[in-house]
């Protein structure tokens, strides 16, 4: 891949919030982005962009059935005198969980993976740990005799995020490598969307936080591969809020415009900051 | 352009069916050939054993149900790696010891030891064998919970790979841990021929475990059970690896009365008679039969003790008309035939 204009790439499960995360940076890089991220050269097809746009702009999230992506959603941006492009590789989410299984690339993915590219792996902050269907783990929350209580089979629960998140991490730096050689960075964001779900006290203690807590796997990967990686985790909040929380909702359908709604959190010399929806996209360009 | 997958192992339709002969899964196994071209040529061709030797080709996904010889030289050459061999019979508990220390770095009591998880490039392989593990039965003791490791005809040996931050120390601890099925154990102490070609790799171990099953050194069989552990330390020694660390494993300890420690003692006895130079023993509880015992009791003091010996000091030089024997092949020393 020669192309020297950066790619941040988005990488995550279905239902994961890549595309409502695609859509709510769109409305931001449109309006004015922030002090660092702004729009680029406006793509001519806008079907999809429209469609999530609309659907956050009426006062809610972009679903499935609503919208179906056409072709390569990209978004061009500028950062200075640079450009980039936001791109949601074309396919549905199920294609990532069928790469942990398969161990093969979906067709055409590998111009994405290049010396230019950062890369954005999503996860629900509220989606159980699959994990937890774990002897040991069951075994030093609950007790011993916790496992002899139980009656389940979590034979075909699926991957849990952690592992598959792993996976990937793994799987894309040795290609990013491979294609780049060893000098050039590799840097990867987690984003843990709907991080408004997250108990208050949970999110003050901040995502990494909650990644040791809810993801342990995950976490001790980033921790022990700082050296050589470049990771970081952010908190995403589209809204701001939980909109299946009444008392928001109505905040929300009062006087809010969903386009300028919304925050991430992420830690920073030890305290938990919060910065703008666009923030990862910067940092990942930095 | 896509990738497409071939290989030229016989029999193997993998090209149109998309499933692996040998592994039985749609993940391709070392062998196969993958490349960015669409025509029946390229699915021909060389064995590919590293299929990310040639950079040209779109960059691979390493397979990850196990690594290949080939993938784990790669990771040997880019970090000094600890090769475990894992031996014992059927049912000895092998993969369940394997599994626990997966378990213990995935939910941070591994951490707790002053052990970080860094890295696997096998974690597929660490969750599909953990899958039996996750289905329960009120009450019911677990009278097996890893599916049988087994292997086709052909097969070589293959390795899961767990990387490990010492925290104390600071250093990065790569395994690589041999998976093998019983058998291959127990065709080893009744033939050594038989197992020629299959334990080549096993002259690169930097430890070697072998699991037994506790039970079996406390009942009717335990006479029978210390003699097959006999023969095979001395396949090990036969081999010249008497300057490889060796550890005795014993499990099911929850399920043992009395702890028949005469048995275990007595082994380690043999081995150090025989002329190894470290030979410990272990008792451990992987999963318990009864909730008044905690599953991974002892498990991990295995882990620590391997991470804590000393890198291998150098085998003793080959005279040279046996250099081409050296690495691969060993087949006079496994004859028995050498010492």
């Amino acid at each position: 891949m020669n192309d020297a204009r950066k790619t941040i790439v988005f990488i995550g499960g279905p239902d994961t919030g890549k595309s409502n995360y695609l859509f709510r940076a769109w409305l931001a890089i449109k309006s004015k982005g922030n002090l660092i991220v702004k729009g680029g050269v406006r793509p001519s097809d806008m079907s999809y962009l429209n469609a999530g746009a609309d659907a956050q702009l009426a006062g809610g999230f972009a679903g499935h059935t609503s919208v179906a992506p056409v072709g390569q959603p990209r978004i061009p941006i500028t950062i200075g005198n640079d450009s980039a492009v936001l791109v949601l590789p074309d396919g549905p989410g199920e294609d990532w969980v069928s790469l942990y299984r398969t161990r093969r690339l979906p067709e055409g993915w590998e111009e994405y993976i290049g010396s230019s590219s950062r890369y954005l792996l999503f996860a629900r902050a509220d989606v159980v740990e699959a994990g937890s269907a774990d002897w040991l783990r069951r075994q030093r929350f609950r007790g011993p005799d916790a496992n002899f209580r139980m009656t389940e089979d979590f034979r075909s629960s699926g991957v849990s995020p952690q592992v598959l998140l792993v996976d990937w991490l793994q799987i894309l730096e040795r290609m990013h490598r491979a294609v780049s050689g060893p000098a050039e960075p590799f840097r990867a964001g987690i984003m843990l969307t709907a991080w408004d779900k997250v108990d208050r006290e949970a999110r003050d203690a901040g995502p990494e936080d909650f990644l040791r807590q809810n993801h342990p796997l995950l976490h001790q990967f980033i921790e022990t591969n700082t050296a050589r990686s470049e990771l970081r985790v952010f908190g995403t909040s589209i809204f701001g809020g939980d909109l299946d929380d009444p008392k928001f909702q109505q905040i929300f359908r009062g006087e809010a415009n969903p386009a300028e709604l919304g925050y991430v959190e992420f830690l920073s010399s030890a305290k938990v900051e919060r910065s703008d929806i666009l923030c990862p996209v910067a940092w990942a360009l930095s | 352009m896509g990738s497409a997958v071939g290989c030229s192992v016989e029999g193997c339709l993998i090209a149109s069916t998309g499933v692996c002969a040998r592994q039985g899964t749609e993940a391709p196994c070392e062998l196969a050939i993958i490349s960015l071209l669409q025509s029946s040529e390229s699915e021909q061709g060389e064995p590919a054993p590293d299929h990310n030797a040639d950079r040209n080709c779109s960059p691979m996904v390493h397979v990850g149900q196990e690594l290949g010889l080939a993938e784990a030289e790669e990771l040997m050459a880019a970090s000094y790696a600890r090769v475990v061999t894992v031996l014992g019979e059927q049912d000895a508990g092998k993969t369940s010891v394997l599994l626990f220390w997966y378990f213990a770095c995935s939910c941070l009591i591994a951490k707790e030891r002053g052990l970080a998880f860094a890295g696997s490039l096998t974690l597929p392989g660490f969750e599909s064998r953990a899958s039996e593990t996750r289905q329960w039965m009120r009450g019911a003791a677990p009278s097996r919970m890893t599916i049988r490791t087994s292997v086709g005809e052909d097969r070589a040996a293959s390795f899961l790979h767990l990387d490990v931050l010492h925290e104390g120390t600071g250093e990065l601890h790569r395994l690589l841990l041999t998976d093998l099925p019983g058998e291959w154990t127990r065709d080893w102490i009744d033939d050594a021929v038989t197992a020629e070609g299959r334990f080549d790799f096993i002259l690169r171990s930097d430890a070697i475990l072998f699991v037994v099953n506790g039970e079996l050194l406390a009942g009717d069989r335990r006479h029978a059970e210390v003699y097959r552990l006999e023969l095979l330390v001395d396949r090990v020694a036969e081999v010249g690896l008497l300057h490889v660390p060796i550890m005795f494993v014993a499990t099911r300890r929850d399920r043992l009365v009395s702890i028949p420690q005469a048995q275990l003692d007595g082994l380690q006895k043999y081995a150090i008679e025989r002329g190894f130079k470290h030979a410990a023993a272990h008792w451990v509880t992987t999963f318990p039969s009864s909730p008044d015992r905690q599953a991974g009791e002892g498990v991990l003091e295995v882990l620590k003790e391997i991470l804590e010996i000393q890198r291998a000091p150098p085998v003793e030089p080959v005279p040279a008309q046996r250099q081409s024997d050296r690495i691969f092949g060993h087949r006079d020393v496994m004859r028995g035939h050498l010492k």
